[in-house]
Protein backbone atom coordinates (compact mmCIF):
# COMPACT_ATOMS: atom_id res chain seq x y z
CA UNK A 1 0.00 0.00 0.00
CA UNK A 2 1.28 3.46 -0.87
CA UNK A 3 2.51 5.55 2.02
CA UNK A 4 0.57 8.80 2.53
CA UNK A 5 2.91 11.80 2.60
CA UNK A 6 2.55 15.50 2.04
CA UNK A 7 3.39 17.06 -1.30
CA UNK A 8 6.51 18.89 -0.09
CA UNK A 9 8.04 15.65 1.19
CA UNK A 10 7.35 13.89 -2.12
CA UNK A 11 8.89 16.73 -4.11
CA UNK A 12 11.98 16.55 -1.92
CA UNK A 13 12.30 12.79 -2.49
CA UNK A 14 11.84 13.16 -6.26
CA UNK A 15 14.47 15.91 -6.47
CA UNK A 16 16.93 13.83 -4.47
CA UNK A 17 16.42 10.85 -6.81
CA UNK A 18 16.90 13.04 -9.90
CA UNK A 19 20.04 14.60 -8.43
CA UNK A 20 21.56 11.21 -7.71
CA UNK A 21 20.66 9.79 -11.16
CA UNK A 22 23.25 10.04 -13.93
CA UNK A 23 20.64 10.44 -16.67
CA UNK A 24 17.10 11.72 -17.04
CA UNK A 25 14.50 9.34 -15.62
CA UNK A 26 10.92 8.52 -16.52
CA UNK A 27 8.17 8.75 -13.89
CA UNK A 28 8.17 4.94 -13.51
CA UNK A 29 11.96 4.85 -13.10
CA UNK A 30 11.72 7.50 -10.38
CA UNK A 31 9.06 5.39 -8.65
CA UNK A 32 11.39 2.36 -8.84
CA UNK A 33 14.06 4.33 -6.96
CA UNK A 34 11.79 4.87 -3.97
CA UNK A 35 12.34 2.46 -1.06
CA UNK A 36 10.20 -0.68 -1.25
CA UNK A 37 6.56 0.12 -0.46
CA UNK A 38 7.20 3.86 -0.27
CA UNK A 39 6.59 4.75 -3.92
CA UNK A 40 3.52 6.93 -4.57
CA UNK A 41 0.88 6.09 -7.18
CA UNK A 42 1.76 6.93 -10.79
CA UNK A 43 -0.85 9.70 -10.99
CA UNK A 44 0.56 11.28 -7.80
CA UNK A 45 4.07 11.03 -9.21
CA UNK A 46 3.00 12.72 -12.47
CA UNK A 47 1.29 15.51 -10.50
CA UNK A 48 4.42 16.07 -8.39
CA UNK A 49 6.62 16.11 -11.52
CA UNK A 50 4.25 18.52 -13.22
CA UNK A 51 4.48 20.88 -10.25
CA UNK A 52 8.28 20.68 -10.22
CA UNK A 53 8.39 21.40 -13.97
CA UNK A 54 6.14 24.45 -13.45
CA UNK A 55 8.51 25.69 -10.75
CA UNK A 56 11.40 25.19 -13.25
CA UNK A 57 13.11 22.97 -10.68
CA UNK A 58 12.81 19.97 -13.03
CA UNK A 59 13.10 19.84 -16.83
CA UNK A 60 10.74 17.68 -18.92
CA UNK A 61 12.45 16.11 -21.93
CA UNK A 62 10.74 14.28 -24.80
CA UNK A 63 11.89 10.68 -25.16
CA UNK A 64 10.29 10.03 -28.54
CA UNK A 65 7.72 7.26 -28.58
CA UNK A 66 8.57 6.38 -24.98
CA UNK A 67 6.96 9.53 -23.60
CA UNK A 68 8.88 11.92 -21.39
CA UNK A 69 11.84 11.76 -19.04
CA UNK A 70 12.71 14.21 -16.28
CA UNK A 71 15.96 15.74 -15.04
CA UNK A 72 16.85 18.24 -12.33
CA UNK A 73 17.30 21.67 -13.89
CA UNK A 74 20.60 22.21 -12.09
CA UNK A 75 22.95 19.86 -10.22
CA UNK A 76 22.79 19.73 -6.43
CA UNK A 77 26.34 21.06 -6.17
CA UNK A 78 25.24 24.37 -7.71
CA UNK A 79 23.15 25.16 -4.63
CA UNK A 80 24.92 26.10 -1.46
CA UNK A 81 22.50 26.36 1.39
CA UNK A 82 24.35 29.27 2.93
CA UNK A 83 24.07 31.41 -0.18
CA UNK A 84 20.44 30.42 -0.70
CA UNK A 85 19.41 31.13 2.88
CA UNK A 86 21.12 34.52 2.74
CA UNK A 87 19.48 35.32 -0.60
CA UNK A 88 16.09 34.19 0.67
CA UNK A 89 16.31 36.26 3.82
CA UNK A 90 17.58 39.28 1.88
CA UNK A 91 14.67 39.02 -0.55
CA UNK A 92 12.04 39.32 2.14
CA UNK A 93 10.24 42.57 2.68
CA UNK A 94 6.79 43.50 3.87
CA UNK A 95 5.28 42.65 0.50
CA UNK A 96 7.02 39.34 0.05
CA UNK A 97 5.90 35.84 0.83
CA UNK A 98 8.62 35.33 3.40
CA UNK A 99 8.34 36.20 7.04
CA UNK A 100 11.42 35.96 9.22
CA UNK A 101 11.86 35.27 12.90
CA UNK A 102 14.05 38.38 13.03
CA UNK A 103 11.22 40.43 11.56
CA UNK A 104 11.62 43.49 9.37
CA UNK A 105 11.56 46.10 12.07
CA UNK A 106 13.22 49.45 11.44
CA UNK A 107 14.46 52.31 13.59
CA UNK A 108 10.97 53.73 14.20
CA UNK A 109 9.66 50.34 15.37
CA UNK A 110 12.65 50.05 17.71
CA UNK A 111 11.99 53.53 19.10
CA UNK A 112 8.35 52.61 19.71
CA UNK A 113 9.32 49.41 21.56
CA UNK A 114 11.90 51.33 23.60
CA UNK A 115 9.38 53.97 24.61
CA UNK A 116 6.81 51.32 25.55
CA UNK A 117 9.35 49.41 27.64
CA UNK A 118 10.64 52.62 29.20
CA UNK A 119 14.23 52.17 28.06
CA UNK A 120 16.27 55.00 26.56
CA UNK A 121 19.47 53.05 26.13
CA UNK A 122 20.05 50.17 23.70
CA UNK A 123 19.32 46.81 25.34
CA UNK A 124 22.21 44.93 26.88
CA UNK B 1 -28.25 62.13 -3.24
CA UNK B 2 -25.32 64.53 -3.35
CA UNK B 3 -25.60 64.78 0.44
CA UNK B 4 -25.32 61.01 0.86
CA UNK B 5 -22.38 60.73 -1.55
CA UNK B 6 -20.66 63.67 0.17
CA UNK B 7 -21.22 62.12 3.61
CA UNK B 8 -19.70 58.82 2.51
CA UNK B 9 -16.64 60.55 1.05
CA UNK B 10 -16.30 62.66 4.19
CA UNK B 11 -16.49 59.52 6.33
CA UNK B 12 -13.70 57.94 4.26
CA UNK B 13 -11.54 61.05 4.64
CA UNK B 14 -12.17 61.24 8.39
CA UNK B 15 -11.27 57.56 8.72
CA UNK B 16 -8.07 58.08 6.72
CA UNK B 17 -7.01 61.04 8.81
CA UNK B 18 -8.33 60.09 12.24
CA UNK B 19 -7.64 56.35 12.35
CA UNK B 20 -3.82 56.62 12.31
CA UNK B 21 -3.91 59.32 15.01
CA UNK B 22 -6.23 57.34 17.30
CA UNK B 23 -4.74 53.91 16.66
CA UNK B 24 -1.13 55.08 17.06
CA UNK B 25 -1.80 56.70 20.42
CA UNK B 26 -0.30 55.09 23.50
CA UNK B 27 1.26 51.73 24.23
CA UNK B 28 -1.90 49.64 23.94
CA UNK B 29 -1.03 48.32 20.45
CA UNK B 30 2.12 46.57 21.71
CA UNK B 31 0.16 45.11 24.61
CA UNK B 32 -2.75 43.87 22.49
CA UNK B 33 -1.19 43.57 19.02
CA UNK B 34 -3.95 41.36 17.62
CA UNK B 35 -6.64 43.87 18.58
CA UNK B 36 -4.54 46.70 17.14
CA UNK B 37 -4.02 44.85 13.85
CA UNK B 38 -7.76 44.13 13.59
CA UNK B 39 -8.58 47.80 14.31
CA UNK B 40 -6.14 49.09 11.66
CA UNK B 41 -7.41 46.76 8.98
CA UNK B 42 -11.06 47.37 9.92
CA UNK B 43 -10.42 51.11 9.46
CA UNK B 44 -8.93 50.38 6.04
CA UNK B 45 -11.90 48.19 5.09
CA UNK B 46 -14.42 50.80 6.28
CA UNK B 47 -12.64 53.52 4.30
CA UNK B 48 -12.69 51.41 1.14
CA UNK B 49 -16.36 50.49 1.71
CA UNK B 50 -17.33 54.17 2.17
CA UNK B 51 -15.63 55.15 -1.08
CA UNK B 52 -17.10 52.17 -2.95
CA UNK B 53 -20.59 52.97 -1.59
CA UNK B 54 -20.28 56.65 -2.59
CA UNK B 55 -19.30 55.62 -6.11
CA UNK B 56 -22.10 53.05 -6.36
CA UNK B 57 -24.71 55.55 -5.08
CA UNK B 58 -23.62 58.26 -7.52
CA UNK B 59 -23.62 55.87 -10.50
CA UNK B 60 -27.02 54.41 -9.59
CA UNK B 61 -28.50 57.87 -9.05
CA UNK B 62 -27.10 59.13 -12.36
CA UNK B 63 -28.41 56.08 -14.24
CA UNK B 64 -31.84 56.36 -12.56
CA UNK B 65 -32.35 59.93 -13.78
CA UNK B 66 -35.04 60.30 -16.45
CA UNK B 67 -34.90 63.09 -19.09
CA UNK B 68 -38.18 64.51 -17.81
CA UNK B 69 -36.76 64.93 -14.30
CA UNK B 70 -33.97 67.24 -15.41
CA UNK B 71 -35.53 70.43 -14.05
CA UNK B 72 -32.66 70.51 -11.57
CA UNK B 73 -29.58 69.97 -13.75
CA UNK B 74 -26.96 70.55 -11.04
CA UNK B 75 -27.34 67.35 -9.00
CA UNK B 76 -27.36 64.89 -11.95
CA UNK B 77 -24.37 66.67 -13.51
CA UNK B 78 -22.36 66.41 -10.30
CA UNK B 79 -23.34 62.75 -9.83
CA UNK B 80 -22.42 61.82 -13.42
CA UNK B 81 -19.15 63.75 -13.17
CA UNK B 82 -18.29 62.09 -9.85
CA UNK B 83 -19.28 58.69 -11.24
CA UNK B 84 -16.94 59.02 -14.22
CA UNK B 85 -14.07 60.40 -12.16
CA UNK B 86 -14.60 57.63 -9.59
CA UNK B 87 -14.59 54.94 -12.26
CA UNK B 88 -11.40 56.39 -13.76
CA UNK B 89 -9.72 56.35 -10.33
CA UNK B 90 -10.87 52.76 -9.69
CA UNK B 91 -9.53 51.74 -13.12
CA UNK B 92 -6.20 53.43 -12.38
CA UNK B 93 -5.95 51.75 -8.97
CA UNK B 94 -6.77 48.33 -10.45
CA UNK B 95 -4.06 48.83 -13.09
CA UNK B 96 -1.58 49.81 -10.36
CA UNK B 97 -2.65 46.83 -8.26
CA UNK B 98 -2.09 44.47 -11.18
CA UNK B 99 1.29 46.05 -11.91
CA UNK B 100 2.46 45.36 -8.36
CA UNK B 101 0.72 42.01 -7.89
CA UNK B 102 2.13 40.35 -11.00
CA UNK B 103 5.84 40.55 -10.00
CA UNK B 104 4.89 39.48 -6.47
CA UNK B 105 3.28 36.33 -7.90
CA UNK B 106 6.41 35.66 -9.95
CA UNK B 107 8.59 36.10 -6.86
CA UNK B 108 6.33 33.69 -4.96
CA UNK B 109 6.86 30.98 -7.58
CA UNK B 110 10.62 31.58 -7.53
CA UNK B 111 10.68 31.35 -3.74
CA UNK B 112 8.63 28.14 -3.77
CA UNK B 113 11.15 26.64 -6.23
CA UNK B 114 14.11 27.73 -4.10
CA UNK B 115 12.49 26.28 -1.00
CA UNK B 116 11.95 22.97 -2.80
CA UNK B 117 15.65 22.87 -3.69
CA UNK B 118 16.66 23.83 -0.17
CA UNK B 119 14.49 21.08 1.29
CA UNK B 120 15.85 18.51 -1.16
CA UNK B 121 19.52 19.19 -0.47
CA UNK B 122 21.35 16.21 0.97
CA UNK B 123 22.52 18.36 3.90
CA UNK B 124 18.94 19.28 4.80
CA UNK B 125 16.72 17.44 7.23
CA UNK B 126 12.96 17.69 7.26
CA UNK B 127 10.38 17.01 9.97
CA UNK B 128 6.70 17.77 10.39
CA UNK B 129 5.39 20.01 13.18
CA UNK B 130 1.60 20.31 13.39
CA UNK B 131 1.24 19.64 9.65
CA UNK B 132 4.01 21.97 8.47
CA UNK B 133 7.34 20.92 6.98
CA UNK B 134 10.20 22.22 9.10
CA UNK B 135 13.41 22.08 7.07
CA UNK B 136 16.76 22.44 8.80
CA UNK B 137 19.41 23.61 6.32
CA UNK B 138 23.14 23.77 6.82
CA UNK B 139 23.93 27.44 7.15
CA UNK B 140 26.09 29.64 9.34
CA UNK B 141 23.47 32.42 9.42
CA UNK B 142 21.11 32.53 12.45
CA UNK B 143 17.96 32.47 10.36
CA UNK B 144 14.43 31.12 10.59
CA UNK B 145 11.93 31.78 7.81
CA UNK B 146 8.43 30.80 6.87
CA UNK B 147 7.00 30.72 3.40
CA UNK B 148 3.26 30.54 3.00
CA UNK B 149 1.40 29.37 -0.04
CA UNK B 150 0.19 26.05 -1.34
CA UNK B 151 3.20 24.41 0.29
CA UNK B 152 3.79 26.30 3.49
CA UNK B 153 7.21 25.60 4.94
CA UNK B 154 9.42 26.70 7.77
CA UNK B 155 13.18 26.84 7.28
CA UNK B 156 15.58 26.94 10.20
CA UNK B 157 19.34 27.22 9.79
CA UNK B 158 21.67 24.72 11.46
CA UNK B 159 23.37 27.66 13.17
CA UNK B 160 20.15 28.35 15.05
CA UNK B 161 19.55 24.69 15.94
CA UNK B 162 23.02 24.55 17.52
CA UNK B 163 22.65 27.84 19.39
CA UNK B 164 19.20 27.22 20.89
CA UNK B 165 17.90 24.65 23.32
CA UNK B 166 15.13 22.30 22.18
CA UNK B 167 12.48 24.44 23.92
CA UNK B 168 13.83 27.67 22.47
CA UNK B 169 13.92 26.13 19.01
CA UNK B 170 10.32 25.10 19.47
CA UNK B 171 9.51 28.74 20.30
CA UNK B 172 11.10 29.82 17.02
CA UNK B 173 9.07 27.21 15.11
CA UNK B 174 5.86 28.21 16.92
CA UNK B 175 6.54 31.86 16.03
CA UNK B 176 6.87 30.95 12.35
CA UNK B 177 3.87 28.62 12.55
CA UNK B 178 1.77 31.50 13.94
CA UNK B 179 2.68 33.53 10.85
CA UNK B 180 1.44 30.69 8.63
CA UNK B 181 -1.70 29.74 10.57
CA UNK B 182 -2.87 33.33 11.07
CA UNK B 183 -2.24 34.29 7.42
CA UNK B 184 0.17 37.08 8.27
CA UNK B 185 1.51 37.09 4.73
CA UNK B 186 -1.93 38.02 3.39
CA UNK B 187 -2.35 40.77 5.98
CA UNK B 188 1.15 42.14 5.28
CA UNK B 189 0.52 42.01 1.56
CA UNK B 190 -2.74 43.98 1.83
CA UNK B 191 -0.90 46.68 3.78
CA UNK B 192 2.01 46.62 1.31
CA UNK B 193 -0.23 46.91 -1.77
CA UNK B 194 -2.21 49.68 -0.09
CA UNK B 195 1.06 51.57 0.47
CA UNK B 196 2.47 51.13 -3.04
CA UNK B 197 -0.87 52.05 -4.66
CA UNK B 198 -1.40 55.11 -2.44
CA UNK B 199 2.16 56.26 -1.64
CA UNK B 200 1.04 59.85 -1.02
CA UNK B 201 -1.17 58.87 1.92
CA UNK B 202 0.60 58.93 5.32
CA UNK B 203 -2.09 56.54 6.62
CA UNK B 204 -1.10 53.94 4.00
CA UNK B 205 2.58 54.18 4.99
CA UNK B 206 1.67 53.92 8.65
CA UNK B 207 -0.59 50.91 8.10
CA UNK B 208 2.23 49.10 6.31
CA UNK B 209 4.78 49.90 9.02
CA UNK B 210 2.41 49.01 11.86
CA UNK B 211 1.37 45.74 10.23
CA UNK B 212 5.03 44.66 9.96
CA UNK B 213 5.55 45.28 13.67
CA UNK B 214 2.24 43.87 14.90
CA UNK B 215 2.49 40.54 13.06
CA UNK B 216 5.85 39.94 14.74
CA UNK B 217 4.45 40.78 18.18
CA UNK B 218 1.40 38.55 17.57
CA UNK B 219 3.68 35.65 16.54
CA UNK B 220 5.86 36.24 19.64
CA UNK B 221 2.76 36.12 21.85
CA UNK B 222 1.53 32.93 20.20
CA UNK B 223 4.93 31.28 20.65
CA UNK B 224 4.86 32.31 24.31
CA UNK B 225 1.42 30.74 24.74
CA UNK B 226 2.58 27.49 23.14
CA UNK B 227 5.99 27.01 24.77
CA UNK B 228 6.09 29.58 27.56
CA UNK B 229 7.21 33.18 27.92
CA UNK B 230 10.63 32.22 29.30
CA UNK B 231 11.53 30.00 26.34
CA UNK B 232 10.27 32.56 23.82
CA UNK B 233 12.11 35.47 25.46
CA UNK B 234 15.28 33.38 25.70
CA UNK B 235 15.00 32.29 22.05
CA UNK B 236 14.65 35.93 20.99
CA UNK B 237 17.58 36.98 23.18
CA UNK B 238 19.86 34.19 21.99
CA UNK B 239 19.07 34.89 18.31
CA UNK B 240 19.49 38.63 18.90
CA UNK B 241 22.94 38.05 20.35
CA UNK B 242 23.97 35.98 17.32
CA UNK B 243 22.85 38.65 14.87
CA UNK B 244 23.27 41.74 17.10
CA UNK B 245 19.64 42.66 16.52
CA UNK B 246 18.34 45.43 18.76
CA UNK B 247 14.68 44.89 17.81
CA UNK B 248 14.76 41.22 18.87
CA UNK B 249 16.24 42.15 22.26
CA UNK B 250 13.39 44.59 22.80
CA UNK B 251 10.84 41.97 21.73
CA UNK B 252 12.38 39.59 24.29
CA UNK B 253 12.06 42.25 26.99
CA UNK B 254 8.46 42.91 26.01
CA UNK B 255 7.55 39.24 26.41
CA UNK B 256 9.45 38.99 29.70
CA UNK B 257 8.06 42.22 31.15
CA UNK B 258 4.45 41.48 30.30
CA UNK B 259 3.91 37.85 29.28
CA UNK B 260 0.77 37.40 27.15
CA UNK B 261 -2.27 35.89 28.81
CA UNK B 262 -2.13 32.11 28.82
CA UNK B 263 1.67 31.94 28.64
CA UNK B 264 2.63 32.30 32.26
CA UNK B 265 3.34 29.49 34.64
CA UNK B 266 2.49 30.33 38.21
CA UNK B 267 5.77 28.98 39.54
CA UNK B 268 7.99 31.41 41.40
CA UNK B 269 11.00 30.23 39.43
CA UNK B 270 9.43 31.24 36.13
CA UNK B 271 8.47 34.63 37.54
CA UNK B 272 12.02 35.20 38.80
CA UNK B 273 13.51 34.23 35.42
CA UNK B 274 11.14 36.58 33.60
CA UNK B 275 11.97 39.42 35.97
CA UNK B 276 15.68 38.88 35.29
CA UNK B 277 15.12 38.81 31.54
CA UNK B 278 13.05 41.99 31.63
CA UNK B 279 15.76 43.97 33.48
Amino acid sequence: MAVRRNRGELETSVLRILWSAERPLSARQIMDDFPAGAAPALTTMLTVLDRLVKKTTVTKISNGANGFVFAASAPESSFTADAMVSALSASSDRGAALLQFAGELDRQDIELLRSVLGTDEPSE
Amino acid sequence: MIGLVGSLILAAIILTVAAPVILSYGAWRTRWPRLALAAWHTALLLGVLCLAASLAVSILAAVAQRPGQLSNWFEPTVLVFFGWVGLAVVGGLLALLFTYTEPIGRDDRRLQAEFSRLAAQSTSTCQQVHGFDVVVVKSSAPIALSLSGRESRIVVSSCLTRALSASQLRAVIEHERAHLVQHHRLVSRIAYLNRVCLPMLPAARQLNRTTGLLVELIADDEAARQVGAVNTANALLATAQLSDDEAMKLRARRIAARPPRGSLSSSARVRRTLATLAD
